[in-house]
């Protein structure tokens, strides 16, 4: 959120992540060409370094589309999102090793250019068990090139929060892609169940823990607003353009907050900070990261992935920064927090709604 | 705030020091991933196919001599016999994915020495040409009977009727030694590639007998005897049937074929 543009500073949270990345990394290269190597020692060290490339990216793959959800169900979790880029970016090298590996490897040094050999080796887009499954893991290492190349906070400048987090949620269409890549490829020629079994369960583990997610969220939202429309003067509020949030005011706690969805479906996240409650778009403008989960630390809401900080009274981040997040009014009543759904213009100091301590 | 102490101060990346929960989350969790990543990569390794046995000299490069035949892909037949005393006769290809046709067309029918590097596997030989090392000798040698109309002179060929195998269509180069494994869907590409450079295409076919697979080796060509390469290559690395006239050319399984006679098998 700088005006001034910086190189990023490794500072030990992010040495050790990329410690770890690395070691993983080696680990499962390492293992899988070893172990290899070991059962059938006339294996060809070229295929298994190329499939153990693969094999590497797609696991690191689940690791990077695990992070999310995980930090939502705890904040325990959160220190993996710190550097989850550098994660990111290192999935893409390693598939990039593994795509242009298989192209030099199978496509190269023939009576075509290979990149259209390879697009254009196999035709049989009529049959599932024999559908050409190299343009599949292509696209996915195009739009994982495009994640990784926009991956530095300078591009989240220049394309603007909506459009650099659309690109990256096109991470969601790239692991759908590597999915068919793997069953429509190797697991058309090899028969070792346990592959089969691998490939499910990691879609399984990815689905599931997005959907455990995804449930809480919904189950969350859904209780608070029944919870809210239960009191008194809700006719005079709702003529105000006020809609019911959530009951129990009083239970937000000191300088943390309580997340719950506008009727239209944005969520916003309610802090309490000294005796009053103040209303924020959930969405940090870094990288959509859920600010209600973060705290107010020295008067300014920090979001929980990479720290972005933004003040209490009217949403902006402290100076030299000026990113903004958009603030909303508040009123409670009877414990009920009530919100107007339209944001106040952004850099708008409201008074706020004070908390029924 | 989900599932988590209220009292326990934030994590923030850019801030030292860690929440001592988190802390202890974390180092469970990295060692859980540790485990699972390691315990994949073991696993996923050992449940592949094992592979065959095959090799490719890629640094040691040999000289051979031999009788050159271009038709109808290029070989050499060696002046060393099999062990079972067998003609051994090899195909020579070019680096890459190309035909060495060209390198040895001066050579056809003569005696010619040349440096290469061998690929092999089980009793099948090929030779990977080294560029501009071809030396022809003198004439070949025109003993011993002609079986058929289209056998070079000195070869034998013995004509085993019509026939219709089941197999898959591969790239010689590739699945003799050059990669392995050299077949099946992942390897469709480059066989095609290789296959249209000119190498020559063989229809592996496996038999089960007294629990033991063996595997026949045949070379297809068209009716005619010449090469079909361009004509198959939809059906490449696929399983597929090929009904023609299969003949024994010395040590060298033919099947002479119409490419319109090879038909998949394999199901949506």
């Amino acid at each position: 959120m700088s005006a001034h543009y910086q190189a990023v500073g490794w500072n030990r949270h992010k040495k050790t992540y990329d410690l770890v990345v690395v070691g993983l990394v080696v680990t499962c290269l390492a293992l899988f060409v070893a172990v290899g190597m070991w059962r059938v020692p006339h294996a060809n060290p070229v295929t298994l370094l190329l499939r153990g490339l693969g094999v590497t990216g797609f696991v690191l793959l689940h690791l990077v589309l695990s992070i999310g959800p995980l930090a939502r169900l705890s904040p325990v979790f959160a220190p993996l999102l710190y550097n989850r880029r550098h994660l990111g970016v290192t999935m893409f090298a390693v598939a990039a090793a593994h795509g242009l590996f298989a192209l030099g490897y199978y496509h190269a040094l023939g009576d075509a250019e290979p990149i259209t050999a390879m697009l254009t080796a196999n035709g049989r887009l009529d049959s599932v068990s024999q559908f050409p499954f190299q343009p599949l893991g292509f696209v996915a290492l195009v739009i994982l090139a495009l994640m990784a190349a926009t991956s530095h906070d300078l591009w989240l400048k220049v394309l603007g929060p909506r459009v650099w987090k659309s690109l990256h949620m096109l991470v969601y269409l790239a692991y759908a892609l590597v999915v068919m890549h793997v069953a429509l490829g190797v697991l058309q020629s090899e028969t070792s169940p346990t592959l089969s079994w691998a490939l499910g369960g990691g879609v399984c583990w990815v689905l599931g823990l997005h959907a455990v997610a995804a449930m809480r969220t919904v189950a969350d939202d859904g209780h608070m607003r029944r919870a809210a429309g239960s009191v008194a003067d809700e006719a005079a509020l709702r003529t105000e353009g006020f809609v019911p949030l959530f009951k129990g005011a009083r239970e937000v706690p000191t300088d943390r907050a309580r997340v719950a969805a506008l009727p239209a479906g944005q969520r916003v996240a309610v802090f309490r900070h000294g005796d009053r409650l103040r209303a924020v778009s959930n969405l940090c403008r870094h990288q959509g990261g859920p600010l209600g989960e973060g705290r107010v630390m020295d008067g300014c809401i920090t979001c929980p992935w990479h720290g972005w900080q933004y003040r209490v009274e009217d949403g902006c981040s402290p100076p030299p920064f000026d990113e903004k997040v958009e603030t909303y009014r508040l009123r409670v009543v009877s414990d009920a927090v009530w919100i107007h759904p339209t944001s106040a213009p952004l850099g708008s100091t409201d008074e706020g709604e004070e908390a029924t301590l | 705030m989900n599932g988590d102490s209220r009292d326990e101060p934030m994590f923030v990346g850019y801030l030292d020091g860690m929440p001592r929960r988190t802390r202890a989350a974390m180092r469970a969790t990295v060692l859980g991933v540790f485990v699972v990543v390691a315990s994949a990569a073991a696993a996923l390794t050992s449940a592949q196919l094992p592979f065959d046995a095959s090799g490719y000299d890629l640094i040691s490069v040999r000289t051979f001599e031999g009788v050159v035949r271009v038709d109808p892909h290029p070989t050499i037949e060696l002046d060393v016999p099999s062990t079972a005393g067998e003609i051994v006769r090899a195909f020579v290809v070019n680096l890459g994915k190309f035909s060495a046709r060209g390198a040895l067309e001066e050579a056809d029918g003569k005696r010619a020495r040349l440096r290469g590097k061998l690929v092999y596997r089980g009793d099948q030989v090929m030779i990977e040409l080294l560029p501009w090392s071809v030396e022809v000798l003198g004439e070949g040698e025109s003993a011993g009977d002609v079986a058929a109309a289209s056998a070079h002179p000195g070869e034998t060929v013995e004509a085993h009727g019509e026939v219709t195998l089941v197999g898959e269509i591969v790239d010689s180069k590739c699945y003799y030694g050059v990669m392995n494994p050299g077949n099946l869907k992942p390897h469709r590409g480059c066989a095609v590639r290789c296959i249209s450079g000119g190498i020559p295409p063989v229809l592996l076919v496996r038999s089960e007998a007294a629990g033991e697979t063996s595997v026949r080796y045949v070379l297809l060509v068209g009716p005619d005897g010449a090469p079909i390469n361009e004509a198959i290559l939809d059906r490449v690395a696929e399983p597929v049937q090929a009904k023609g006239a299969l003949e024994r050319h010395d040590d060298m399984w033919v099947l002479r074929v119409a490419p319109g006679d090879i038909t998949r098998v394999t199901s949506n």
